[in-house]
């Protein structure tokens, strides 16, 4: 049987809680030591198996929605490709990240790096005309 | 029912007209979650809504509350296209906008500028959208989880 200590699962509950992008979901897991080690530690087989215990329960809760989630990241972790079948797994909808989740070939894939104020300006003062701003590298 | 680009529930453009793709979702995707809201909000924040999944921190941000824009590189699109500019958060005034890097340079959360900074700290107040939780009016600071050691402040200017 797989478990994740309280401590750890309140965290993540808040992870999901305030997620507004699935890559949000699996950065915020995949950072998590607990969830790291679970991936190295148990097998796809019982990864799978806790995950399909977890969405197959009724009813349905939040807490269980958050250890689906656990679980599944620490399948993308282990082997994204074997995760990739979990979309077939009965009450899989029931995790709204699931899919986009799924659709990662691993999770290095989904993140999107941004080059961020290396291509804009920046206001000096609410005063200054546009004319004036400072465009970095320009 | 107009066009449609890849990956678009609404139409919806940058300023230069490029595609935003987005997704606009009708039902509530965690309804079970609700009851935690209080556990997590900060004392000094102020719930403003109930959850909606019709948008995310994004959709509110940069699309008026009419869907969601899920991948980061879309918001990167829409801060150039829509000629947007770094603002000092000491310069900064309701309207802006705040966005939350991450340490890997992703963007993790966004919001709207609703206050004024005041020293010492001049953190300003933000309207943003928890996920599954609803619209909160908290300092750009008080959230949880969210990347708040890289805020970036950004204005559209004429």
């Amino acid at each position: 049987m797989i478990s994740i200590p309280p401590h750890v699962l309140e965290v993540l509950s808040q992870c999901l809680l305030v997620a507004n992008t699935p890559s949000f979901v699996l950065r915020k897991f995949s950072e998590s030591l607990t969830i790291q080690s679970l991936s190295e530690a148990a097998s796809v087989g019982d990864l799978r198996d806790a995950l399909e215990t977890e969405l197959c329960a009724r009813p349905f809760t939040f807490d269980r929605a958050v250890m689906s989630y656990a679980l599944l990241v620490a399948l993308l972790l282990k082997s994204p490709s074997d995760a990739a079948t979990m979309g077939s797994l009965e009450g899989f909808s029931q995790l709204v990240f699931g899919p986009s989740l799924l659709a990662l070939r691993s999770p290095r894939s989904f993140t999107t790096h941004v080059d961020r104020p290396a291509i804009l300006g920046n206001v000096q003062s609410q005063s200054e005309p546009a004319s004036t701003l400072i465009i970095p590298g320009a | 029912m107009p066009p449609r680009a890849t990956d678009q529930d609404i139409l919806l453009d940058t300023a230069l007209g490029n595609p935003v793709p987005n997704v606009q979702d009708t039902q509530i995707g965690m309804p079970m979650a609700g009851p935690y809201f209080d556990s997590i909000i900060h004392h000094l924040s102020v719930k403003r809504t109930p959850p909606d999944p019709r948008y995310n921190c994004h959709g509110l941000t940069f699309a008026s509350r009419r869907t969601k824009i899920i991948d980061d590189a879309q918001i990167r699109q829409i801060l150039v296209d829509d000629r947007y500019v770094a603002v000092e958060r000491a310069l900064v005034l309701p309207g802006d906008v705040a966005v939350y890097f991450a340490d890997d340079g992703s963007i993790e959360h966004s919001a709207i500028v609703v206050s004024t900074p005041s020293p010492p700290l001049h953190i300003p107040r933000v309207c943003s959208k928890w996920g599954f939780l609803g619209e909160v009016v908290h300092l750009a600071t008080e959230c949880p989880l969210y990347a708040i050691g890289n805020i970036q402040y950004f204005r559209v200017v004429p």
